[in-house]
């Protein structure tokens, strides 16, 4: 019976034209996004490189003047003349030296002097040039990632990455959740149209909602799944990048570890999954309670924004926090930890509230069906909406 | 096989169904016959568990109640009502409905035999929008022949159809009954219900104020259509029986049940030859029941009956 139903049901999402609509535009999403961030010019490593040694040259100024009077200054000067001389190396050995295990080997003894740098209370240097604790575990955690994977590290290495990541943050969170909304804001409501033909089909409540949400998850992954291929075709043919080997930084407990594009692609779309299911449910009954199309997408965005509402108002509500948590690529990028001052929010921590919070509202949903039954009409008889 | 008891629809300013019994048996063809908004289509709503009345019980096959989902279920699967027109999928097809009817009940009967025997092979595979009214209501009846559930509630089958498609389903509908099917037809085509129903069931201030049986066919009537003028003039020149009825003031009913032939040859005879009219005599048809409690029953005088 199940599937008998779900077959009906993917039926009325494929005449749908609205569904059409979200398909189109999950299916061009990606391509035109890579097209036009392609349009613009992207830094290559050597370049970034090159930036970073004459910001860090900068520092040598400030240096200069305090290092006799004070020791401390005098250590820090010792150790930023070596990273500026690796710096260098760095530049040399990523372009026209062509030796990126000593790229990678300089990029690793760097990171530990600025780490010394630190220790040392980064005495003499001004804070606008301090690079950030955060930021050299960031890079420790890449450079350690391509030495122990033996990876290829060229210029361009990582431009594939940042189109992929750049690309799926853009979707993730805000676009994502409208998508999700539209897709499911009629997820029951519609049957209201089509009363007499679907009310006395005999299926259970539960299964009917679990056909419903299957469905429509199956839907919207199918094209997001096609619009990252797509994109990816375009990018495989006119960008030269490292593929899906080279890696990206994720946030885990209070700290970034580096994983491969594809783990990364995969961590993401766990998220995506149980972002959906949770966005699926919610508008199931967001459909039972206000029985009204526009009345999810309002109500479901108007829940999204709260927290920051909120906090604009001078409140922290560290209660509301898990409703971000649908953004998972900045849960996944530590972003969202930052951001909301929450070292705790990493991707399992957002995936256990966001499945305990799905499971909340499938036994919502299943009281609320539950309870129809044990109505006992008072002054009016009871009509049952779904 | 169903029972419904003292079921009670009450709205705060108005009372649609009160204290309503009913017990159904297998085979069996129920008309039901009642002007627009006297609560037909809440009976039905009732039966199918789309609303749940105030009070009373609907109960299926001596055990099953709607108290729990499981119980809903289990009644449902044996119990399908009649789609209406407006609520099909325009962008679906008419095989695409019946096939969803036919899975969801499971049902043995198929669907291409279904639309073949209601005449739709011409246009059941294009998209519902391109239908016309009519052809609507045959895929409409077609949807719940495949469901092919013992019990079927139809609310206005026969809407929109020409002459030879109610023909066509009236003859279904006989089939039905054959296989054993208990149908509930609302239905504005009287004299169409008098040629399949066994009971038709007239509900009126939300009871049923009468019970039109198909054994009471053998009870004729010497019939004759007269002004309220000449019935009055006809009153007091004969002595009319008291179980006679005067229907919305146009037709004399005059049971022969108690009447010798000599006794209903003299009322055919001077009767009709007093007012020069056509006298008819059978059996009351659902219509003259319909006119009789319905229309102008204010004025309809019933002496010695119900």
């Amino acid at each position: 019976m199940f599937w008998k139903f779900t077959r009906f049901e993917w039926k009325m999402v494929y005449i749908n034209r609205k569904s059409w609509l979200l398909a189109i535009f999950l299916l061009l999403f990606f391509l035109l996004y890579f097209i036009y961030y392609s349009q613009e010019e992207q830094m290559s490593l050597q370049d970034q490189k090159r930036n970073e040694y004459q910001t860090s040259y900068a520092v040598f100024y400030h240096l200069d003047s305090g290092r006799h009077a004070i020791p401390e200054v005098a250590e820090v000067y010792e150790r930023h003349t070596e990273i500026q001389s690796l710096l260098g190396m760095q530049v040399w050995n990523i372009g026209g030296g062509s030796d990126p295990e000593q790229y990678v080997e300089d990029g690793l003894e760097i990171n530990q002097l600025r780490l010394e740098v630190h220790d040392l209370g980064n005495s003499g240097i001004p804070d606008h040039l301090i690079v950030p604790r955060e930021d050299i575990l960031k890079e420790d955690a890449l450079l350690h990632y391509i030495r122990d994977n033996d990876l290829p590290i060229e210029s361009d290495s990582f431009m594939t990455n940042h189109y992929i990541t750049n690309g799926l943050a853009m979707m993730s969170g805000l676009l994502f959740l409208i998508i999700l909304l539209i897709s499911g804001n009629e997820i029951l409501v519609y049957e209201r149209k089509h009363h007499s033909v679907l009310k006395g089909v005999p299926i259970t409540f539960i299964k009917k909602i679990t056909s419903k949400v299957f469905v429509h998850s199956l839907f919207i992954f199918t094209f997001l799944i096609l619009g990252i291929a797509i994109g990816y075709s375009y990018l495989s043919r006119n960008v030269e990048g490292g593929g899906f080997q080279f890696p990206v930084l994720m946030y885990q407990n209070d700290t970034y570890v580096a994983i491969s594009t594809i783990q990364y692609l995969a961590y993401l779309f766990i998220g995506f999954g149980v972002v959906t299911i949770l966005i699926l449910l919610l508008s199931v009954l967001m459909n039972m309670m206000f029985r009204h199309a526009f009345a999810n997408v309002l109500i479901g965005l108007g829940i999204f924004i709260l927290p920051d509402i909120v906090r604009a108002a001078g409140f922290e509500a560290r209660f509301l926090h898990p409703i971000k948590y649908i953004d998972i690529n900045k849960v996944l990028s530590g972003e969202l930890a930052a951001e909301l001052n929450n070292p705790a929010i990493d991707f399992w921590n957002a995936m256990i509230t966001l499945g305990i919070v799905s499971l909340v509202l499938i036994v919502i949903i299943y009281a609320w069906n539950k309870y129809t039954y044990l109505q006992v009409p008072k002054n009016n008889p009871l009509t049952k909406a779904f | 096989m169903l029972k419904l008891e003292s079921i009670t629809v009450r709205y705060k300013d108005k009372t649609v169904l009160e204290n309503l019994s009913l017990t159904a048996t297998a085979g069996e063809i129920i008309g039901l016959v009642a002007p627009n908004g006297t609560g037909k289509t809440t009976l039905f709503n009732v039966i199918a568990n789309f609303l749940k009345p105030n009070k009373g019980n609907v109960t299926f096959r001596e055990k099953l109640q709607y108290k729990t989902e499981k119980q809903e279920i289990a009644i449902h699967n044996q119990l399908a009502t009649l789609p209406d027109q407006a609520d099909l999928f325009e962008e679906l097809s008419g095989v695409e409905h019946m096939k969803l009817y036919a899975d969801m009940w499971n049902s043995d009967k198929k669907v291409e035999d279904i639309y073949k025997y209601l005449q739709m092979e011409g246009y059941v595979k294009k998209k519902v929008k391109t239908y016309s009214l009519g052809m609507r209501q045959r895929l409409c009846f077609a949807m719940l022949a495949c469901a092919d559930t013992p019990v079927m509630l139809m609310d206005e089958v026969m809407n929109g159809l020409d002459v030879a498609n109610v023909a066509l389903i009236s003859r279904r509908l006989a089939e039905m009954k054959e296989e054993g099917k208990l149908l509930f037809i609302a239905s504005h085509l009287l004299s169409n219900l008098d040629l399949y129903a066994d009971r038709v069931l007239y509900l009126k201030d939300g009871d049923f104020i009468h019970e039109q049986n198909a054994q009471n066919k053998n009870e004729k009537y010497i019939k004759l259509d007269i002004s309220p003028e000449e019935y009055e003039k006809l009153s007091l020149v004969y002595s009319l029986p008291e179980d006679h009825l005067y229907i919305a003031d146009h037709l004399l009913c005059i049971p022969t049940v108690n009447m010798s032939k000599e006794e209903q040859l003299h009322w055919m005879l001077n009767v009709a030859n007093d007012e020069n009219k056509e006298v008819t005599i059978g059996p009351l048809g659902t219509l003259e029941f319909y006119e009789h409690y319905y229309h102008g029953d204010a004025k309809a005088k019933i002496l010695g009956g119900e």
